[in-house]
């Protein structure tokens, strides 16, 4: 949940990165690390086991500065992917003010994505929030490994299967080259700041 | 394509999945190509390609089981745990509205039981979040430590005065649940205070200092809370020997032969330091000239580094 003090005029939100194992969570992370820096106002914390799985979480602190007065602060999470850190991804996920899930685009990941894109309606349900209301757009990722000879699913295959009830903002991207990084996390932001300020009038 | 183009193309595609760290996937697909050339007997180099194939099955079959292997957590940097203190919120039922048992209760969900441990224990003071505490402490010696550490911890509170008998059952009750859902056959509506069997000492006897005197808190007794000072009579390796005066009575009936004795400050003509000490030995003089007084023998179990 969104920490906002209209007294000092701060605004704190969590957004958090959803997806499969290896689907490239951390990867987007890293990148908005580097190309951000003048965004970055911390360091960014990764705990991750061999065959660099994350195993709970990574964190990157951002700070957008003043927007419509409020001094606007981002805290970045993902969660880890694999199906057996099911509660840990259940902590991450607390208190999330919008979500990115970031879709593997190789056809072998197809119902890994269904299956994660489940898991977090389910979680998100445990916590009294439906996954048709908290601010929430797709990442179609790893869109590059086309060229490397991968057989990937069409966007339009991706968004018929995960996005057809959801109906959520959709972004084609390569968290390793960064491509389509900025203008998925652009997106979630201020779908954020639009849902926090109908619940909140922050800006008024 | 031809068919040995077709496999070149496959084998490809399998070592990009592994590339990628999709294990399963990459397997599967040397699966599939091994069929795949063995509906081929004229394939040339057939049996080399499948030879390889087989080691790479089980190299990566290898990986698989590796990291399917259940792993500790590992432990993480202050600032890491502070963020991962945070994610429970005080508004979470669990947490009763305290931010302080919902932060315990995060480190234990990371896997952080030491933290999380001490965490709880501090709360052990605080009426509405004692028992929660109490149970958590015990869910968490079932995790990192196994059944025998959480017994051993609930022994302690039974010769304990902390917890009142009504509490004390409700915590037997959780600890007889956290043993049933382990599938650990063990009883323990029966179990009564008694001496902690002797823990071995984590210390190497070459490494401890001479120690001229000790300081702890009593755990119980009138005299309850009250650090006291005794200097050490003569040291064995890492067991001290004290005397204890006759004329120090609610010492003498605040420690007993098996209790633990957590955050015992030694005091050495070098260094101080502090750590665990076990009691092994309490017991009254009956003869010479300090009869009537007692013989106070304290094993360094653990010393704390930092």
């Amino acid at each position: 949940m969104a920490v906002i003090n209209l007294k000092n005029r701060e605004i704190e939100c969590k957004i958090v990165y959803y997806g499969p194992g290896r689907c490239g969570k951390t990867t987007n992370l890293e990148y908005i690390h580097k190309a951000f820096k003048r965004q970055v106002t911390g360091e960014m914390i990764s705990i991750d086991t061999d065959g660099d799985r994350t195993l709970f979480f990574d964190f990157l602190p951002l700070g957008l500065g003043k927007i419509k007065g409020c001094d606007v602060k981002v805290q970045l999470y993902t969660v880890p992917g694999q199906v057996q850190y099911r509660s840990t991804r259940k902590l991450v996920l607390k208190g999330a003010d919008a979500i990115i899930f970031v879709a593997d685009s190789l056809k072998v990941r197809r119902e890994k994505n269904m299956i994660s894109l489940k898991d977090l309606h389910g979680n998100l349900k445990e916590t009294g929030i439906s996954i048709l209301k908290i601010p929430l757009v797709l990442q179609f990722n790893k869109r590059d490994l086309a060229s490397k000879g991968f057989p990937l699913m069409s966007t339009d295959q991706m968004n018929k299967e995960l996005n057809r009830q959801l109906k959520a903002p959709t972004f084609e991207a390569s968290a390793l080259s960064g491509d389509g990084v900025g203008a998925t996390l652009t997106k979630c932001m201020k779908l954020t700041l639009q849902h926090l300020q109908k619940e909140f009038k922050w800006a008024q | 394509m031809t068919f040995g183009e077709k496999i070149k193309a496959l084998l490809q595609e399998a070592e990009l999945y592994r590339g990628q760290g999709l294990l399963n996937e990459a397997l599967e697909k040397f699966k599939s190509i091994e069929k795949f050339i063995q509906k081929a007997p004229k394939l040339k180099n057939r049996d080399k390609i499948l030879s390889k194939i087989a080691v790479k099955k089980k190299a990566i079959s290898a990986e698989i089981k590796n990291f399917r292997k259940p792993k500790k957590a590992p432990r993480v940097s202050d600032k890491a745990r502070e963020l991962m203190k945070g994610m429970f919120e005080a508004g979470d039922p669990k947490t009763k509205g305290s931010a302080a048992l919902g932060g315990a209760i995060s480190l234990k969900g990371f896997g952080q039981y030491d933290k999380a441990i001490k965490e709880f224990t501090t709360l052990l003071a605080f009426d509405p979040f004692r028992l929660d505490a109490a149970g958590h402490i015990l869910d968490c010696l079932m995790d990192d430590s196994g059944p025998d550490a959480a017994i051993s911890r609930f022994k302690e509170w039974l010769s304990d005065t902390a917890f009142t008998s009504g509490e004390l059952d409700k915590i037997r009750s959780r600890l007889q649940a956290l043993l049933d859902k382990a599938g650990v056959k063990k009883d323990v509506s029966g179990l009564q205070a008694g001496p902690l069997p002797e823990p071995d000492s984590e210390v190497d006897e070459d490494d401890i200092l001479d120690i001229n005197s000790i300081r702890f808190k009593l755990a119980k007794g009138a005299q309850k809370g009250e650090e006291i000072e005794l200097d050490v009579n003569y040291q064995s390796g890492c067991v001290l020997n004290v005397i204890v005066s006759k004329k120090e009575k609610g010492v003498i009936e605040g420690i007993k032969t098996g209790d633990m004795m957590n955050d015992i400050v030694f005091y050495s003509p070098v260094a101080i330091f502090s750590g665990t000490g076990y009691v092994s030995d309490m017991t009254g003089i009956k003869s010479g000239p300090k009869k009537g007084d007692y013989s106070l023998s304290v094993k360094i179990i653990r010393i704390l580094t930092g």
